[in-house]
């Protein structure tokens, strides 16, 4: 591409600002589009932490390709939510926690942020549990690997550039890609892969209560309350301007479009469980049981991948907390500030992602309790996110003619929000009164 | 002045070839956004309070299940 970087006045006397000359007008499109990337592709492959690991590839270990149709039902689910967090970002330039503070009151403002910082904790605990496993099924203590991921996590964000922590975040979601390169090492059939993709079907067991508690689980794992608010403050942080709009949904795009590729991929690398027989533990426990049936390199891969996803998982939340809780208390926050500018948005960063690695190294923790606890307040939190996220959408007031939703938009997204309600109650009914639901 | 900054800087036309400048957002002069603070707490039309009148029977009645299955595990809750 032939393009020249400068900070040369551009034409009508308009200030100095740094830019880049090109040519034609494909690469001004394309340089734009790698410029603009970025909070919609994190956001999405961020969802493939260390929960979903353990998720997807428990229902490829189970269920076999059977539920793949699953992840594409849920593709424009993925996009059609996080679209809308992208727009209100673009328009607002503010956070998802501050507008639901300032426009919906005190009261929802409060639930909202202190539902969303427990969660986001519980969550950053599961994160660290799985370094934590990944590691010592590699070799190495926990007592070793976690702080060292907790440090790695602290240097990512204070170094006072959003660009260099966008980069390198990326560089990690685009290494998931490698699920692809196990998942075809895995040999899962293409033929059998566009059937179960296209067919929903439940497998030979049929409509198993345990396999709609796993489909509502899978649900859970791929729309996760924490994304609404991540993306839009990402979005008002990389002070994306309306003309970006456009570019910022091809983000959305291409970040759902991956997310659920890798997704997928998991399922058919857990699909080596199923045809063999094997039962499924945990992702470790399949990595340990995968050394002789597909290579020891797909093994150690799978750790690698599921310490990748955790990492990515854990900044991603610890982010979404940080500038929840900043935009709330009217703190300086942004990466782009050094750490004397934005003490307060740094810190609960810093407390939040220490004290979960601490929580992990504690002997005996109750980390199932923790699980369940994630589970249950999702439930309470994602219908309530995405209700006052659909208002939000709907505020003329705010966002003009422009910004707001379209009647179609409305129709998909109340349909997208009823059945998330639904599905939500269903798993904090299922954790809370297990007796209700005979396996 | 932002948009003029940003569709001049797209379009920057010279008189026999066109050059086109693309800004990285975080280098380009800030927007006006639509400000939601200035605008205090919004008015809600009909639908808007049938959603959150909703969302409060969701969140009672999951928070009901939280309580009653508390109650259960301490053993509190008589075995029909």
């Amino acid at each position: 591409m032939a393009a020249n970087e400068t900070t040369e006045p551009t034409a009508n006397n308009a200030p100095a600002v740094r830019h880049t000359l090109v040519k034609k007008r494909w690469q001004q499109q394309l340089l734009l589009q790698l410029m603009v990337i970025g909070p919609g592709l994190i956001v999405m492959e961020a969802d493939n932490d260390a929960g979903a690991v353990s998720t997807y590839t428990q229902a490829g270990a189970q269920y076999g390709l059977h539920l793949l149709w699953l992840m594409l039902f849920l593709l424009p689910v993925c996009y059609f939510v996080q679209e809308m967090v992208a727009r209100l970002g673009i328009a607002t330039g503010e956070g998802h926690a501050a507008l639901i503070y300032h426009r919906f009151g005190k009261w929802w403002g409060r639930f909202s942020l202190f539902d969303l910082l427990v969660v986001n904790f519980l969550t950053l605990v599961t994160e660290f549990a799985g370094i934590s496993l990944a590691s010592q099924e590699m070799g190495i203590p926990p007592v070793v690997a976690v702080p060292l991921s907790a440090i790695g996590l602290l240097v990512l964000v204070l170094t006072g550039s959003y660009r260099r922590w966008e980069r390198i975040t990326i560089v990690l979601c685009v290494l998931d890609a490698f699920w692809l390169v196990m998942a075809a090492a895995s040999h899962p059939g293409l033929a059998a892969i566009a059937h179960n993709l296209v067919v929903p079907n439940p497998g030979p067991g049929g409509w198993t209560p345990n396999l709609v508690m796993l489909i509502v689980a899978i649900v859970g794992t791929t729309i996760a309350p924490w994304q609404l608010f991540f993306q839009q403050s990402a979005v008002a942080d990389k002070r994306l301007r309306f003309s970006d709009l456009k570019m910022a949904r091809m983000d959305t795009l291409i970040g759902s479009i991956f997310t659920i590729v890798v997704a997928g991929a998991m399922i058919c690398v857990g699909n080596v469980l199923y045809v063999h027989h094997i039962k499924f533990t945990d992702p470790a426990q399949m990595a340990h049981e995968l050394g002789p049936l597909a290579g020891y390199w797909v093994r150690i891969g799978v750790l690698v991948f599921m310490v990748n996803a955790s990492v990515l998982g854990a900044t991603a939340i610890s982010l979404a907390s940080s500038w929840a809780v900043a935009e709330v208390r009217g703190w300086p926050h942004s990466l782009q500030m050094p750490f004397q500018q934005a003490k307060g948005f740094y810190l609960t960063y810093v407390v939040g992602t220490f004290a979960a690695a601490a929580v992990v190294l504690i002997p005996r923790a109750p980390l199932q309790l923790v699980i369940v606890g994630v589970q249950v307040l999702s439930g309470l939190m994602l219908p309530s996110a995405i209700v006052f996220l659909q208002l939000l959408l709907n505020d003329r007031e705010l966002l003009g003619d422009y910004f707001v939703n379209k009647p179609w938009n409305n129709i998909v997204n109340w349909l997208i929000i009823v059945i998330l309600f639904a599905l939500s109650l269903v798993l904090a009914v299922q954790q809370l009164v297990p007796s209700l639901f005979p396996s | 002045m932002t948009k003029s900054v940003t569709k001049s800087a797209m379009q920057n036309c010279r008189q026999e070839q066109v050059i086109y400048a693309v800004i990285h957002p975080l280098d380009d002069v800030q927007e006006a956004k639509h400000d939601g603070h200035e605008l205090g707490v919004m008015k809600l039309n009909l639908g808007a309070k049938v959603s959150l009148v909703a969302l409060r029977v969701y969140l009672i009645a999951v928070l009901g299940l939280t309580v009653f299955r508390v109650i259960s595990l301490l053993g509190l809750v008589p075995r029909g």
